[in-house]
Formats: C-alpha cells, sequence, structure tokens
C-alpha cells in the first residue's frame, strides 16, 4: 500500500483537482485507489458527484460515534473515495481526543486489509498543522503542489524538504515568460525533488469541477488529463523502482 | 415447347449478352461470341451443379482482374493462361508470421542442433582468445620479426595458392572447400572472423583475376581481344576497388567525443562560418538561428554568414540577429575562395563550417572540440552529413528510413574506416577546422572543385592529422531531384578525379602508406563509370557480335565467377550490411555511371579544363513526372539488352548445341543488367513534392492551447520553417483558421508559439506559425531542426542487411522500374504494351477466413 499525501504549497494551487484526477487515473489504470479528503471544508467530495446537501464523512462519523471508514464511497469498482464530512460548528472541539494523536492515521490505515489498496490519495489541507503532522506519519509519497509564480517561489525559499516529497508545478503556462523562467530556475534550484513533468494550465481542469468530476473522466482529450496521466505512470515507476 | 425454350434460354442468353454490351461494354460482335461460348460451356458442362457453383464461388476472385476489363474476343485465352498459371503455381497465402511457419517445418531436433551449433559458434571467439574481447593496446616493446617472418610466409603461401593452376575438378573441390569455412565463419561474431572472411574472399577474387589473365583471353581474334581487354580492365577496376575498400574498412575506428576542460576559460575562440551564393533567406535562417543556439561562452563563438551573391537581403538578415556578414568584391574559386577571404578578416582559434543548408545541434561544439584540445596536431575533425529529408532514391522509390541510405555507407562506415589510418577527409560541411594548420597549407584549396578533399590532403601532407567522429551533429536538406542529384555527384567525380591528377596521393610527401590507399580509393571510387558501362553491355558483346569475351568453357567461368562474387558479396554484406543492404550499390553505381563516365575521363585526360558547377537546389517538383532526359541513357541500355535476350534466345534456338551453356550464361548476366536498369529507371520517376519548404517527418509529443484555454495533447507529424503538422486525439477539437498555442518541449523546456489553424481534416491539423520574435525564433529552431534526438528515430529500427531479401527487393524494383516506364510511356506505346500486358496471369492471395 502506498500513501500519497497532496498538500498544495499555499491555498488555491488546485491541489484537489489533481488528487480527484490523480485517483481516476490511477483507477483506471487498474490500480485499487483509496482517496481520503482531510480538509475540514470538505470540497474534494465535489470532484465525485456528491449531492452539495450530503454532510457524511468519517470527521463526522467520528463525532457520532462510528467507525472512520463508515462513510467511504465505492465509485466504480476500483476507487472508493472517504469526505471529510460536515462538522457541526458546535461540536467542534467534542470529537474524541484520540483523533489528535499523531499517529492516528497511520494506524488506521495499517488496520485496513493488507491487499484492499494500492494507493491511499490524502488531500491534505494547505495551512492545517495538526491534519499535515498526521498525514505525515501515514504518508510515503509527500507532493507538495505549487504554480510558478512569485509567491510559491518565496516560499520554496523557505521550505525544508523531507524524504519522500516531490514538488509538482500545477497549471504551467508556457505563455507566460514568467513562468517559463521561474520554471527553468526552478529545475536549477529544486531539481533533486521536482517532479519531471508538470501539469498545464488547461480550462479543462476548471470546466471538470464546475462538472463535478474530475478531470481524467470530465475530458480524457484535455492535456491536463494526459499530464496526470502521466503523473500517475510516475508514481507507479517511482515505487516499481522501490519496493518500501 | 418454344415458350419453354424462350423463358429457360433465351431470356438468360439475353440477359447474358446484354450485361457484357452494356454493364462491360463490349462490342456487339465480342459479346455475341461469348455469349455463344457461354451457351457451349452451359450446354457440354454441368455448370449448374454443385461442384461447379462451389469453384465459381470459391475462385472467382481469381479472375478479377479480367472481371475488370472490357471483355475481348481474347478472353479465353485470358482465362486459359490464369487457368494454366493458378494450376502451377500456389496461391500466395496470407500467413499470420510465416518465419515462425518456416521454423516449425524442421524437426524440433534438428532445430536444436541448429541452435548448439549456432551457439557454439557465437561463444567461441570467447573460449578461443579472451584477449580479443580486451581493447587493443599497442605493444611497443614486443619484438616484430615473428610477425614479420610470419607475413612473409603467409603472402607466399598466398601467391601459391592464388597462382596454382588447377583441373576444373580441383577448382570445384577448392571453391567448395573455401565456401564451406566461409559459411561456418560468419556465423561467429567479432572483427577477428570479419578478418578470416576477407582473407577468404581476397584469395578467391585473387584468383580469379589471375586465372582471367592467364588463361581466358584469346589472342586470335581481334574482337574476341578487344571486348575481352575491355572487360578484363572493367573487372581489373572493381578488384583494386574491392581490394582497397576491404583496407579501408578493415577495422573502424568508432571515435568517442573528449570532454572539454570543466573551466570555461580555457575553450578556444571559434569562427562558425556559413558560405552562401545562392540559397534563399528562408534556407539560410533555420542554419543561422540554430547556430546562435549552440552552447558555447557568447564571447568566444563569432557565427559569420558569407555571402558570395552579395545580397542585401542576408545583410538586413544578419544585422537583425546580431551575427557578422562577410562579403568580397569577387567570387573567385567559388567556395573555397569564400572561405579563404573570410580567414584573412577573422582571427578565431578554430573554425567551424556550415553549408547554408546544415542545422547544427546545440551540442556541436562540445562534442568536437575536445579532441582538438587533447591533439594539438589535429587539423580536422569531421562529423556526418545527416538528412532530415529523403535523397531522390528515398523518395522516389519511396523508401525513407526503411533501409540505409546512400550516404550512410561513407559517413557510416567509410570514414570511421579512414579514421583507423588517420585518412578520414573534410567533407565540406559539418566540421571543424584549425586555424593554425590552414594558414600552414595556405588556406583552402583552391585548385578543385572539390575544395574539401584536397584541402585535408594537404593537411595531411603537412603532418597535420584528421579525426572522424560517427554522430550527426547537424541536419540538412538532401538534394531535391534526381537530376540535382547526379549534378552534385558529376561535380564530386571530376574534383577528385581532378586531385587525383594534380596532386596525386600515391605520389609526393608526406603521407603513410595507409593515407595514400585510402585517398586513392575515395578517388578512384568515382572512376567507376566506364567499367560499371562495359558491365552492363558486356554479355551483349556474345549474344549479339558473338564474341568471346572470357576465352574458357562456361563451367569453368562459373567455377571461377560465382566463388569471387559470393565471397565478396558476403563479406561485404557483413562489413556494410549496416550501412548498405546488398546490391544497392549496383543501383547507385548503374544510376550515376553514365553521367560520370565522360567528366571524370575529361578530368582525367585534362584536369584543367571543364567549368565548375554549382550543385542546383530547391528545385520544386511540382507533379509526378518522369525525368525522360535522365533516363535516356538506360532506355538506350534497356533496348540493347533487350535484343541480348531476344539473340540469346535465337541462339538457344538455332545456333550450335555446344554453345548453350555459354549462351545461358549470358542470358542470366543480361537479366541480371536489365534488372539493374529497371531500378535504375526507377528512381528516375520523380515523386510529387508540392512544399516550397520542407516538411521534415517526425513523431514527437507537442500540445495545442486555444485561446479559450482549452489545452490538447498532440503529436507533432512535421515541421518546416513556417509551419508544422499535428494529429490530435480526436477530430473536432480545433476550428478552422483559430488562433492558437502550439507548446513545444525541447528536454524539459517548453516553449510556446502563435500559430494559426490552416488547415483541419479530421484528426489531422496543419498550423501555419505567426511571425516569431528571435528569441522565439531561436527556441523554435532548437526545438525542431536542431533537437539532438531527431536523427536517432530511426536509426534503430532500420532492418538488417538480409542478402537474399535484397536481391529480392532489388528484383522487385525492377519490375517497379519497368512498371513506371510503362504507366509514362506515350499512349501509342502503352496502347500495345498494355493489350499484351493484358494476356498476363495474376497471382491470387488467399486471405485466411477472419483474416483482414
Amino acid at each position: 500500500m502506498n500513501v500519497v499525501a497532496v498538500q498544495g504549497l499555499r491555498g488555491g494551487t488546485g491541489a484537489s483537482s489533481v488528487v480527484a484526477g490523480l485517483a481516476e487515473a490511477l483507477s483506471q489504470a487498474g490500480e485499487a485507489v483509496l482517496c481520503i479528503d482531510m480538509d475540514p471544508r470538505n470540497l474534494l467530495r465535489l470532484h465525485f458527484n456528491h449531492a452539495w446537501e450530503d454532510t457524511r464523512g468519517w470527521a463526522r462519523a467520528r463525532q457520532e460515534g462510528d467507525a472512520w471508514h463508515e462513510p467511504a464511497f465505492v465509485l466504480g469498482s476500483q476507487l472508493h473515495f472517504l469526505p471529510h464530512g460536515l462538522l457541526d460548528a458546535t461540536d467542534h472541539q467534542q470529537c474524541d481526543s484520540r483523533d489528535d494523536d499523531p499517529g492516528i492515521w497511520q494506524q488506521r490505515l495499517a488496520a485496513l486489509e493488507a491487499d484492499a489498496y494500492r494507493w491511499v490519495l490524502i488531500d491534505v489541507p494547505a495551512h492545517a498543522h495538526d491534519t499535515q503532522r498526521q498525514a505525515r506519519r501515514a504518508a510515503d509519497t509527500w507532493l507538495v503542489v505549487a504554480q510558478a509564480d512569485p509567491a510559491c517561489h518565496a516560499l520554496l525559499e523557505a521550505h525544508t524538504v523531507s524524504v519522500g516529497e516531490y514538488l509538482l508545478i500545477n497549471r504551467l503556462a508556457a505563455r507566460s515568460a514568467l513562468q517559463g523562467d521561474l520554471h527553468a530556475l526552478w529545475q536549477r534550484q529544486h531539481g533533486d525533488w521536482l517532479v519531471p513533468l508538470s501539469i498545464h494550465r488547461d480550462e479543462a481542469m476548471f470546466e471538470a469541477l464546475a462538472h463535478k468530476r474530475g478531470v481524467v473522466s470530465h475530458r480524457p482529450n484535455s492535456l491536463a488529463s494526459q499530464d496526470i496521466h502521466r503523473l500517475a505512470a510516475w508514481l507507479l515507476a517511482q515505487h516499481e523502482a522501490s519496493p518500501s | 415447347m418454344s415458350p419453354l425454350l424462350r423463358r429457360n434460354l433465351m431470356r438468360p442468353l439475353s440477359h447474358h449478352y446484354r450485361a457484357l454490351r452494356h454493364k462491360r461494354g463490349a462490342g456487339p460482335l465480342t459479346a455475341s461470341l461469348l455469349t455463344l461460348l457461354w451457351l457451349l460451356g452451359w450446354g457440354l458442362l454441368r455448370f449448374e451443379s454443385p461442384a461447379w457453383q462451389g469453384l465459381f464461388a470459391s475462385h472467382g476472385h481469381a479472375f478479377r482482374h479480367l472481371h475488370r476489363r472490357r471483355p475481348g474476343l481474347a478472353d479465353p485465352l485470358r482465362y486459359l493462361i490464369q487457368i494454366v498459371w493458378l494450376a502451377v503455381l500456389r496461391p500466395r497465402r496470407c500467413r499470420p508470421q510465416p518465419a515462425e511457419a518456416a521454423r516449425s517445418r524442421a524437426p524440433s531436433w534438428a532445430k536444436q542442433a541448429w541452435g548448439t551449433y549456432r551457439e557454439a559458434l557465437r561463444a567461441l571467439p570467447r573460449h578461443l582468445m579472451p584477449a580479443a574481447s580486451r581493447p587493443l593496446q599497442a605493444s611497443a616493446e614486443a619484438s616484430s620479426w615473428p610477425l614479420l617472418a610470419m607475413g612473409t610466409l603467409a603472402a607466399m603461401l598466398m601467391l601459391l595458392v592464388i597462382t596454382q593452376p588447377f583441373s576444373l575438378a580441383a577448382q570445384a573441390v577448392f571453391v567448395a572447400l573455401l565456401w564451406g569455412i566461409a559459411l561456418i565463419v560468419r556465423r561467429i561474431p567479432g572483427r577477428l572472423a570479419t578478418l578470416v572472411l576477407i582473407v577468404l574472399s581476397v584469395t578467391v577474387s585473387c584468383r580469379y583475376l589471375w586465372w582471367r589473365y592467364t588463361s581466358t583471353l584469346n589472342w586470335n581474334d581481334p574482337l574476341d581481344m578487344t571486348c575481352g581487354l575491355l572487360l578484363l580492365g572493367a573487372e581489373t577496376y572493381t578488384w583494386l576497388i574491392l581490394i582497397l575498400g576491404y583496407f579501408q574498412t578493415i577495422w573502424p575506428l568508432n571515435r568517442r567525443p573528449v570532454p572539454l576542460p570543466e573551466d570555461t576559460s580555457r575553450w578556444p575562440t571559434i569562427d562558425l562560418m556559413i558560405p552562401t551564393y545562392h540559397e534563399p533567406l528562408d534556407v539560410v535562417r533555420p542554419t543561422v538561428l540554430a547556430a546562435l543556439g549552440i552552447d558555447w561562452p557568447s564571447d568566444k563563438l563569432r557565427i559569420h554568414l558569407l555571402d558570395d551573391g552579395r545580397r542585401e537581403a542576408l545583410h538586413d538578415f544578419a544585422r537583425s540577429v546580431g551575427i557578422n556578414y562577410i562579403t568580397r568584391d569577387d567570387n573567385r574559386h567559388a567556395k573555397a575562395g569564400n572561405l579563404n577571404h573570410a580567414l584573412s578578416v577573422t582571427d578565431g582559434e578554430f573554425l567551424a563550417v556550415f553549408d547554408c543548408d546544415h542545422v547544427p545541434q546545440r551540442s556541436f561544439l562540445q562534442m568536437t572540440l575536445g579532441w582538438f584540445l587533447k591533439e594539438p596536431r589535429l587539423g580536422m575533425l569531421q562529423t556526418p552529413h545527416h538528412f532530415f529529408s529523403p535523397d531522390p532514391f528515398e523518395r522516389n522509390l519511396g523508401r525513407f528510413r526503411e533501409m540505409p541510405n546512400e550516404g550512410t555507407l561513407f559517413y557510416g562506415l567509410v570514414q570511421d574506416g579512414n579514421d583507423l589510418w588517420d585518412a578520414s577527409f573534410f567533407c565540406g560541411s559539418c566540421a571543424v577546422l584549425r586555424r593554425s594548420a590552414l594558414e600552414a597549407i595556405g588556406g583552402f584549396a583552391v585548385e578543385t572543385v572539390t575544395e574539401d578533399a584536397h584541402t585535408s590532403l594537404r593537411l595531411h601532407r603537412h603532418g597535420y592529422t584528421s579525426a572522424y567522429l560517427r554522430l550527426p551533429q547537424a541536419a540538412g536538406l538532401a538534394t531535391e531531384s534526381l537530376s540535382a542529384h547526379i549534378g552534385q555527384r558529376i561535380r564530386w567525380a571530376r574534383g577528385m578525379v581532378q586531385i587525383f591528377r594534380l596532386d596525386n596521393p600515391l605520389l609526393g610527401r608526406g603521407l603513410s602508406l595507409g593515407q595514400r590507399l585510402c585517398y586513392v580509393n575515395a578517388m578512384l571510387h568515382f572512376l567507376a563509370g566506364i567499367p560499371r558501362l562495359i558491365f552492363l553491355t558486356a554479355p551483349l558483346a556474345f549474344l549479339l557480335l558473338h564474341a568471346y569475351i572470357i576465352y574458357a568453357p562456361a563451367i569453368a567461368i562459373l567455377l571461377y565467377v560465382a566463388p569471387h562474387m559470393f565471397h565478396s558479396g558476403m563479406t561485404n554484406s557483413r562489413i556494410q550490411g549496416r550501412y548498405r543492404h546488398s546490391f544497392w550499390s549496383e543501383i547507385y553505381d548503374a544510376v550515376l555511371a553514365w553521367y560520370i563516365a565522360r567528366p571524370t575521363t575529361m578530368a582525367l585526360i585534362n584536369p584543367r579544363k571543364g567549368k565548375f558547377n554549382v550543385t542546383a537546389k530547391g528545385g520544386l517538383v511540382s507533379s509526378r513526372y518522369f525525368d525522360w532526359t535522365i533516363s535516356r541513357p538506360y532506355l538506350l541500355l534497356i533496348l540493347l539488352n533487350i535484343a541480348g535476350v531476344a539473340a540469346g534466345g535465337w541462339r538457344l534456338y538455332a545456333g550450335p548445341t555446344d554453345e548453350i551453356p555459354t549462351v545461358l550464361v549470358s542470358l542470366g548476366w543480361t537479366l541480371y543488367n536489365l534488372m539493374i536498369l529497371g531500378g535504375a529507371v526507377a528512381v528516375a520517376a520523380e515523386a510529387r513534392q508540392v512544399r516550397r519548404h520542407h516538411r521534415v517527418q517526425v513523431a514527437q509529443d507537442a500540445a495545442v492551447a486555444r485561446e479559450d484555454g482549452h489545452t490538447f495533447p498532440c503529436i507533432l507529424n512535421d515541421y518546416a520553417e513556417a509551419g508544422v503538422g499535428l494529429s490530435l486525439p480526436r477530430p473536432g477539437l480545433l476550428e478552422a483558421d483559430e488562433t492558437v498555442t502550439l507548446l513545444l518541449r525541447r528536454g524539459r523546456q517548453e516553449h510556446a508559439f502563435e500559430a494559426r489553424v490552416v488547415n483541419l481534416n479530421g484528426t489531422r491539423a496543419g498550423l501555419a506559425l505567426a511571425p516569431m520574435s528571435l528569441p522565439q525564433h531561436i527556441a523554435y529552431i532548437q526545438c525542431t531542426f536542431a533537437r539532438a534526438d531527431t536523427w536517432t528515430l530511426w536509426r534503430d529500427d532500420i532492418a538488417a542487411d538480409r542478402p537474399m531479401q535484397s536481391l529480392r527487393d532489388i528484383l522487385g524494383l525492377g519490375l517497379e522500374g519497368y512498371r513506371r516506364l510503362f504507366l509514362h510511356a506515350p499512349a501509342s506505346v502503352r496502347g500495345p504494351l498494355g493489350w499484351l500486358g493484358s494476356f498476363l496471369p495474376r497471382r491470387v492471395t488467399i486471405t485466411p477466413v477472419g483474416g483482414r
């Protein structure tokens, strides 16, 4: 089981769309995928055509005393999705204290059947430190999604890279001279952890969410969806190369 | 009775008649006769029976070609011929994997034994001499006298073997033995086995030539004598070329690049020169822009455009991109003079020379300069000329990238072989020269029309060395039409022969024996015209004139000629197979033979005469046509050979019986010549080429973004200076005439180019690029023409040489030549020939059920 956590370097880099697309691409490649939303804003579900009113999710299940995996959805034979769930604002602090344990997700995933999933994808919100720490413990691959812009460049200057961490450029527009320059610069500065492919800026990515789908199923012919297929292939190759 | 007759007989009869008349357009006489015949068939045979009906159903397609044409009176004869043909020849079946099927026919033990045998031979070099796998080391300290003694002994034995007269039986045993050894040795990998094959081939060929000189000339008959001596001269020439060829390619050096020092301040200064005379700016521009993209410290790279045409447009262009523009008042000594003038106004340590249509890759200088820093006496380093457009042979024969092209042998093998003898020579472009060396020999040589080879010969004479790096570091356009190709070769041939006369490499000081022989071979090679013409007409001397050109019994001829041909063919296939497929040299030579025969002879007689002619490039082949002017000599040769075949038939019928073997041998030779000539004629049918700019065929990833932000992946099918062709994942993604952004990648860097969709056909789209800024234009050239990997795409999938397959290929090509000749012939010739051809039976392919 390979656990891949995806987090935006800052808010608004399109990390959730990447997670949704990646989940689809990996499942289309015949891999069993569990996709988990850790963002309390509970938006990843919109990529998977969930009803707006539906508030179910793992956090809510915990709040109501159910097992965390109870509200998982089956989307096709290879893809399972676990939304975060919408918490009642009043009960926000009344969660099980065990949920604050940094190792909780590691334990939870370890408790799953060994062969149930080949891939677990976790959508990690950009600025939630507790969640980030929990996801860190569980994940063996950490994808930081960034846009080739000065803000991300500044954030990268202060960033410390840990093992298994990769930088993924999203919404790359070759037309922009600035992006082209930053891309070239990052290849030199961050070449050791930069994913060797980028996801291009593509209208299809935005449209996909408007259609409440992932880009891979929404526009299979788009460049963004080809990029995500390649990202999936890259992940598969990474894990074939180092069976850990 | 009569109504019954009318309904059952008259109606089908009239139906059949009408079908013949109106549907298939037969004349009334033909239609009625054929209807009568049909009636006769029904009357005598039971066509209604299931057996006949089944036969019609299952074999109907075997007569399809007859059904398609207008019925004629001779149709029954045509059917009869086709039936006999079908009965004699098994129909061709579509097998999924014919090779496997053929292999599975042998019993398993035989297969196993065969496998063991081959494996054992493959492993033999390792067992025999483990030292052979280690790289060669010069052993200066070892004494050389045992080697000398062995060499002398071997030479004496060789002389004995070559000159010893044998009876026919002894000769038969001898050649069978050698052939047996060769068959075993050819399965052993490695260069040692190649050397053994070369020794065998040299033995057999020398013995053949010795026999020809000593016992096959008839000194009594003047006609026999003249024809015989002509043929013998031609054979001596090919023998010499064969031996020199072996010598030249005995051990290709396969030089690797030498890395440059880390410290770029130690890198030398380079003058990159692009000489041009009348080539349009469109041709020059990609080269200049690619040169601007070469990876080299910018303060140490100066690019010069050497315009002998003194054109304002080029001057403006040079100024706009910031390169140096050099021109002069006269055009003396053409390209060599142009370069010499540029030498006098520049001062870089090294010179890189690119023809204006050779686009350099960014790595060119870094790949080549290392050797110059390592070897201070290195005067010149040459890299291959690689073409991304098909040459006339490839284009007109539809074989682009399917087999090694004409230049592959020279740049793949010959130059690499020359390099061992320190004799690789300058080819005018894609090369680097050391300025001090050039100045020592007084600049580029101006005495001949091939200044390149002459310059390097002088460098060698002055003690400078040369190197060849078999890494395509530039790519260019091939000559576009056959006539242009021939024109270019005439120039080379004349120039090389001029050097042979004016500055003969065998004479004079400063060259090693190896260098002398390599240069001589390169020059003699261009004298192939007359010998080739002699070979193409030699059998006619007997068939038409009854001259015994080889004064020996047919069986003796076979016993000497056949081993000579087989051994040299096999050995050359082994040495050259990857660079030129067997028998293709015959086609290339045959096409050129007539045209280089005269200029080379003239140059041999008077090397200073004859005007300079510039290779015409950029001709546009607007429609398919047949170059009758170019192929006229071959048509004459074909007619002569056909006459020879007719005469041979007559001799078989009416001549004395004891001549029959000789007639058969001559006939075989004539038919082979006809095949080669057919191939030569096939090349003259020029394929269509409509675009002004060459489109380079590729298959590389790209993407295209619409104005609305939607972006699609696509495959870049072809590119040119001003546009590209794409295939999209599905139709309907783009709209005609919309503006899009094309995304191209080079390495990990991506570049965007504005473009307009100019044509759209299903998933295919043609884009015209918008005007680009200079950096963008450089980036575009870097993403396309100057890519470092375009040339690697196709080298891998080229089929290996299989001589028999190649022979079949040539045979097919010969037939194709006659077919094209027929298609392009005037109607007055085509009519009767077509009528005759309609009697020819057709091969039938049986497709298995469920197949295509």
